[in-house]
């Protein structure tokens, strides 16, 4: 009898997958590479780098594949992988002193503004409605700490249980909930104007 | 503190924890009637949904590709790897063994006639004597002594080295070879020093056993049946 792999669970996708099965594997990019590239996207601020990234941990879910132990859930275990790759890249980032663009342009009261370049399409009221507001958003998040923001991101953003945050960032229930409520008032006070 | 205090802590306690909208009834009811619970769901709510409602990036359509050429890469990367660390050791040892093999070949059993024989050769024990048989198997030379085979008739005697009556072995050292005459043909018993010797086939590395071509038969028709 030839099971669909849409009918089977993650943790046997990821046995089907330890057995070289590569529909299994198949999936499960399926079934997770937009939730995890749209949270590395969060926590970067960066497409490309987000899309990149997302690869990089179905790669290692691949590889390391022998590895997995059963004790958490998968999904648990496939966003560890993406937010220890995604704390990684800003560390790497903050090392490298990124200089963002527009901190070169300054108004007329020297505070630093963002450039935006012309866009040659036919903008709407709404359009420019929602990207200014998708816009503030993703700023406000991006200035969050790191810290805040991963588990701001996973619990508000990916909609995941205190439970599974506490699992995959290896901290306490109570640690978690203190960032997310640290962040929710950072949040709240950038974002007065759209809440 | 107060109980609506700490009915406020635990609304509010339970709203920050809610994943959905919507709320157990109790708690929908503190709130119509408390201001400050009210404000506090309203601006999480409302932050939550900003965020949640927010644009959702979604994945390239090449995803798929690109990660199977990635993966493709990061096996191929292995392979190279695994591959290189183990083969300048292989080639080494293949070398060596090769080399080693050749040269243990030469030395033991030299081209017949060549005069470039060592005196590491010249080391080998002396010819046995023909004279005892018996005393002949025991004195076998050292480098085939483990070559003992079960003869034909059940005695155990070093393969290759028989003397002319097929009985007993005749060893023979390599000085004996590279003195003996070019002209003699390699696997005919010789008679060298009043001893008869018999060099080895030039064909054949090692020893080879030689049973007279007659001695089956010749054994059949002269020796008496054991039964």
């Amino acid at each position: 009898m030839v099971t669909k792999v849409e009918a089977l669970s993650d943790h046997e996708l990821l046995l089907a997958t330890r057995d070289g099965d590569e529909t299994a594997f198949q999936e499960l990019v399926r079934r997770y590479r937009n939730p995890i590239t749209n949270f590395v996207y969060r926590m970067l601020d960066d497409y490309d780098k987000a899309v990149d990234l997302a690869q990089e941990t179905f790669v290692r879910v691949y590889t390391s594949a022998d590895r997995y132990r059963a004790d958490f859930s998968f999904s648990t275990y496939i966003y560890r992988i993406a937010s220890n790759l995604a704390i990684t890249e800003l560390r790497q980032r903050k090392r490298r002193r990124l200089v963002p663009l527009f901190s070169f342009f300054t108004n007329d009261d020297g505070e630093q503004v963002e450039i935006d370049f012309p866009d040659g399409k036919p903008l709407q009221d709404t359009t420019m409605i929602d990207d200014e507001r998708r816009r503030a958003v993703q700023r406000a998040i991006t200035s969050l700490p790191e810290k805040y923001r991963v588990a701001l991101v996973l619990r508000d953003v990916e909609g995941l249980s205190y439970e599974r945050i506490t699992e995959i960032l290896s901290l306490s229930e109570g640690t978690v909930k203190s960032r997310i409520n640290r962040a929710r008032n950072l949040l709240k006070d950038k974002l007065s104007a759209y809440v | 503190m107060s109980t609506k205090d700490r009915d406020c802590i635990r609304v509010q306690s339970i709203v920050d924890e809610m994943l959905a909208d919507d709320m157990p009834l109790f708690v929908a009811k503190h709130i119509t009637s408390c201001s400050n619970c009210s404000q506090y769901t309203n601006k999480l709510n409302g932050l939550r949904r900003l965020l949640r409602d927010s644009h959702r990036v979604t994945v390239p359509d090449d995803f798929d590709v690109r990660l199977r050429m990635r993966l493709q890469d990061r096996s191929e990367q292995r392979r190279t790897f695994w591959a290189f660390v183990p083969t300048p050791a292989l080639a080494a040892l293949a070398i060596f063994v090769v080399t080693f093999s050749i040269v243990y070949a030469l030395f033991r059993h030299p081209a017949p006639g060549s005069g470039t024989q060592t005196t590491a050769e010249s080391t080998s024990a002396p010819i046995a004597k023909n004279d005892n048989p018996a005393a002949a198997n025991t004195q076998a030379d050292p480098i085939v002594a483990s070559d003992v085979a079960s003869d034909i008739d059940g005695q155990a005697v070093p393969v290759g080295r028989r003397n002319s009556a097929g009985a007993g072995i005749k060893s023979i050292s390599r000085l004996d070879r590279s003195t003996a005459s070019t002209t003699d043909i390699p696997g005919v018993p010789i008679l060298l020093n009043g001893e008869q010797v018999m060099r080895y086939p030039q064909v054949v590395f090692g020893a080879r056993r030689v049973v007279p071509r007659s001695s089956s038969a010749s054994r059949l028709q002269t020796e008496p049946s054991t039964f």
